[in-house]
């Protein structure tokens, strides 16, 4: 009776984010896969190839009112349809307008018998238009919420936006989705292989190969690689929110994402330090935790120098405009640091939707944990879009991993626990959420 | 199995294969000719293969629409067949004919919905959330005020008026104009519509696992719950007093008699491995025949009280999606999942 079930990305974002351009480059790309396009938006820009299948989003509510059996009427009737023509297609993409709830689409993928039998939800790929999305976010509840049902956020149209904001950017949404994985772009130029086969709904694959999901709180907000020759530099800062700022200076192998996560490993690490207090004028030393002292009106200068040349990656505790932060050679020259990168802090946003992860180490009570979760989203269900973690039930000798859109929770036992020390990760996406009241929630649940 | 004497072909107790083909693509429909002389079977590649019922010679195939068929319908006199597909046109056939006698454009997407009045002067389809009607000459007659939303099915009450379902409701229209004459408001998606024989009572499966009908007399609805899946087919014998339903692996049968079905307890009829898929009750007799995902297909002689004794199963196949009685009532149609074909002798009980 099993069979193969077909998979299903959902592509959403505003209108004029860029959904058009991606899906033209999805059909044409030599794939060899056959993909079946679900769109809703009539006569935007025509699709190129594949069959496209105009849909109407119809919204069906339950008689029950029950926000999370809410489901796509229209979806059910053709992806039952297309099943029956399951041969020709390896993949459907359905497309939802910029105004649509996430939530009923990836609803019916649980709900709904005969969609569940034989669809899987990919995942859910959310376009954010970088120019734009702030004035959405600001204007519309439907922006925030596609970017927290998102498993990839692609930050389109980068190009149109300084690097500077686009960081700020990145921060924010971060913040408000910390499970999503983040890909920037221009003109929808992104691999394909990020956007399709994600498995992010499926607890075998999306758990199970990582021993933690959870983006570590790094102690820096920002860095910024400089490549610097051999000499003397002087690091400037203005006034900024407080009196002192901590940062560390290492020499970096190259500019990438991966030499910069490794240099970030190393600076958590010089953080954990007690910094060496250093007042302007005093030499900023490598490879050492210093805090720069800032009470002083005025811009503070602090001497840099260097013995052989490279890159050098400045991890500052706050980010860089916050006190307009720059290097200068010995000539007073300003230097443009070669890449740039904003860590996930513990930063204030004011956006209601919002992430609360939490790591606590321990076993927890089974009893306890099902009757906290059951509580929690009948409460809480309808502001908690998206959930995920793996728990250590005390007695159980495999980790329990779950994974849940509104009330919809899916959970179960998945490997032996082995070698790697016992612990919890959960996360929750969702509107308002109370970060102090889950996580004392979740800790009066462990044995 | 006690009871059920294996017979040859595979079948068990009252039925008998009569013949097996194979479509091309998945068969999403099938219908018998008025006279029971011929098979007509509509698949997901628009092919519209007919079939003689006597031995399953292939009479006519042809591609009739550009996408899939999602529906076939027979005039009352026999002398068409409508087809509708995924290229928002409904086709008319004359018997055997090569090209269409005449091609209906609904201008939407999808015609997922094709039925004839009963006197076969009009012909209904149903369009994405719109209803259209068309003389038996293929001339439009009317198509009235767009649905709030995609209609998941229609009926013809009597040949002045029919009935669709959708979400939010069941509406009447009238059949020469396509205007609303009443509706029956419920908040819920209505998947499925059977109305009794003596159109007394309307019954909708909902997407959220109940069955809801309405006495038509009163207006007085009620609502059957406990389906562990959406009721998707549901199916009134002849006499108006027993609805069988689906939305399980067995088959939950309602009786209308005396006061019922309010508070009376359902006859369960129990026997498939998977989900009911499709039912249908035998021409003038409560005759039932039920077919399920795991491909098997039963049988059943009913009581009054819609409890039911098996007097027939297939239990090979894969997952049936229609099943059609012929009109004398001796012989059941079934198409599945992997393209077959099948027509199965049900011999009389003595």
């Amino acid at each position: 009776m099993s069979t193969t079930k077909v998979p299903v990305t959902i592509l959403t974002g505003f209108l004029g984010a860029g959904k058009t351009t991606l899906l033209n480059r999805i059909l044409s790309e030599q794939h060899g896969k056959r993909i079946a396009v679900i769109e809703n938006e009539y006569g935007e820009i025509g699709i190129d190839q594949g069959l496209v299948i105009d849909a109407d989003e119809e919204i069906f509510e339950m008689s029950n009112g029950c926000i999370c059996c809410t489901v796509r009427g229209d979806l059910i009737r053709i992806l039952g349809n297309l099943f029956k023509r399951r041969d020709k297609f390896d993949y459907v993409l359905v497309e939802t307008t910029g105004l649509a709830d996430p939530g009923p689409v990836a609803q019916t993928f649980f709900m709904d018998d005969d969609v569940h039998e034989q669809f899987a939800l990919d995942g859910i790929v959310t376009l954010v238009d970088a120019k734009h999305v702030e004035q959405q976010l600001d204007h519309t509840r439907e922006s925030a919420e596609q970017i927290a049902f998102a498993d990839v956020l692609i930050l389109n149209k980068t190009d149109l936006v300084e690097p500077a904001r686009l960081d700020e950017l990145e921060r924010r949404v971060r913040g408000m989705n910390a499970l999503a994985h983040i890909h920037r772009a221009s003109h929808g130029e992104v691999d394909l292989d990020r956007v399709v086969g994600l498995s992010a709904f499926d607890l075998d694959q999306a758990l199970s190969r990582k021993p933690s999901f959870l983006e570590p709180e790094y102690p820096f907000e920002w860095s910024g690689v400089y490549a610097l020759e051999a000499g003397h530099y002087r690091l400037m800062l203005d006034d900024g929110p407080d009196p002192a700022m901590s940062l560390v200076a290492v020499t970096l192998p190259s500019a990438d994402e991966t030499a910069l996560r490794a240099g970030a490993e190393r600076c958590v690490r010089l953080y954990a330090e007690e910094p060496v207090r250093t007042q302007p004028g005093e030499p900023v030393e490598p490879a050492t935790h210093v805090e720069l002292e800032l009470t002083e009106p005025g811009t503070k200068v602090f001497p840099l120098t260097i013995d052989t040349p490279g890159l050098v990656g400045l991890y500052t505790e706050h980010f860089a405009e916050e006190f307009n932060l720059r290097l200068t050679d010995a000539e007073g020259r300003l230097l443009q640091p070669v890449a740039e990168h904003a860590w996930v802090a513990q930063h204030e946003h004011d956006d209601t939707v919002t992430s609360v992860g939490i790591e606590v180490a321990g076993d927890v009570d089974a009893n306890r944990l099902n009757r906290w979760l059951s509580t929690l989203l009948a409460e809480r269900g309808i502001d908690i879009f998206r959930m995920k973690g793996f728990i250590s039930i005390a007695g159980e000798a495999e980790r329990f991993v779950f994974q849940g859109v509104h009330m919809l929770f899916d959970g179960r036992p998945d490997r032996a626990w082995g070698d790697l020390p016992r612990g919890n990760q959960l996360v929750f996406i969702g509107r308002n959420l109370d970060r102090a009241a889950l996580e004392a929630g979740f800790r009066a649940c462990l044995a | 199995m006690p009871g059920l004497k294996r017979r040859a072909g595979g079948g068990q107790g009252l039925l008998l294969r009569r013949w097996r083909a194979q479509v091309g693509d998945y068969p999403v429909c099938v219908c018998w000719h008025p006279d029971g002389s011929l098979l007509h079977v509509g698949d997901a590649g628009g092919v519209l293969s007919t079939f003689a019922a006597g031995d399953g010679a292939i009479v006519q195939r042809v591609a009739a629409h550009t996408g899939g068929i999602l529906d076939l319908a027979p005039s009352p006199d026999g002398r068409w067949l409508a087809s509708a597909g995924q290229d928002g046109c409904v086709r008319l056939w004359e018997a055997a004919a090569t090209v269409p006698l005449a091609t209906l454009s609904a201008q939407a997407a999808w015609v997922e919905h094709v039925a004839w009045a009963p006197d076969g002067s009009r012909l209904a389809a149903a369009a994405g959330r719109y209803l259209h009607l068309w003389r038996a000459d293929g001339a439009p007659s009317a198509c009235g005020e767009p649905e709030g939303s995609t209609i998941s099915a229609l009926a013809w009450a009597d040949s002045t008026e029919i009935v669709t379902a959708g979400y939010g409701r069941v509406a009447f229209r009238d059949a020469a104009d396509g205007g609303v004459r009443r509706s029956l408001d419920w908040q819920g998606s209505l998947i499925s519509l059977a109305l009794s024989p003596n159109r007394a009572i309307i019954a909708c499966g909902s997407q959220d696992r109940t069955v809801h009908f309405w006495r038509r007399a009163t207006g007085e609805d009620s609502m059957m719950s406990g389906y562990p899946a959406k009721p998707a087919a549901l199916a009134f014998d002849d006499s108006s007093s027993l609805l069988a339903t689906a939305g399980a692996d067995y088959v939950t049968v309602w009786s209308f008699a005396g006061g019922g079905p309010e508070g009376t307890r359902p006859g369960l009829l129990e026997g498939h491995g998977a989900r009911i898929t499709a039912l249908a009750f035998a021409s003038g007799r409560r005759r039932l025949a039920s077919a399920a995902k795991d491909g098997s297909l039963l049988v059943w002689d009913l009581s009054r009280s819609g409890t039911g004794r098996l007097t027939g199963a297939v239990l090979v196949g894969a997952a049936i999606e229609a099943i059609t009685w012929n009109p004398q009532g001796s012989a059941i149609a079934r198409i599945d999942a992997e393209g077959r074909v099948e027509v199965w002798d049900c011999a009389d009980t003595e």
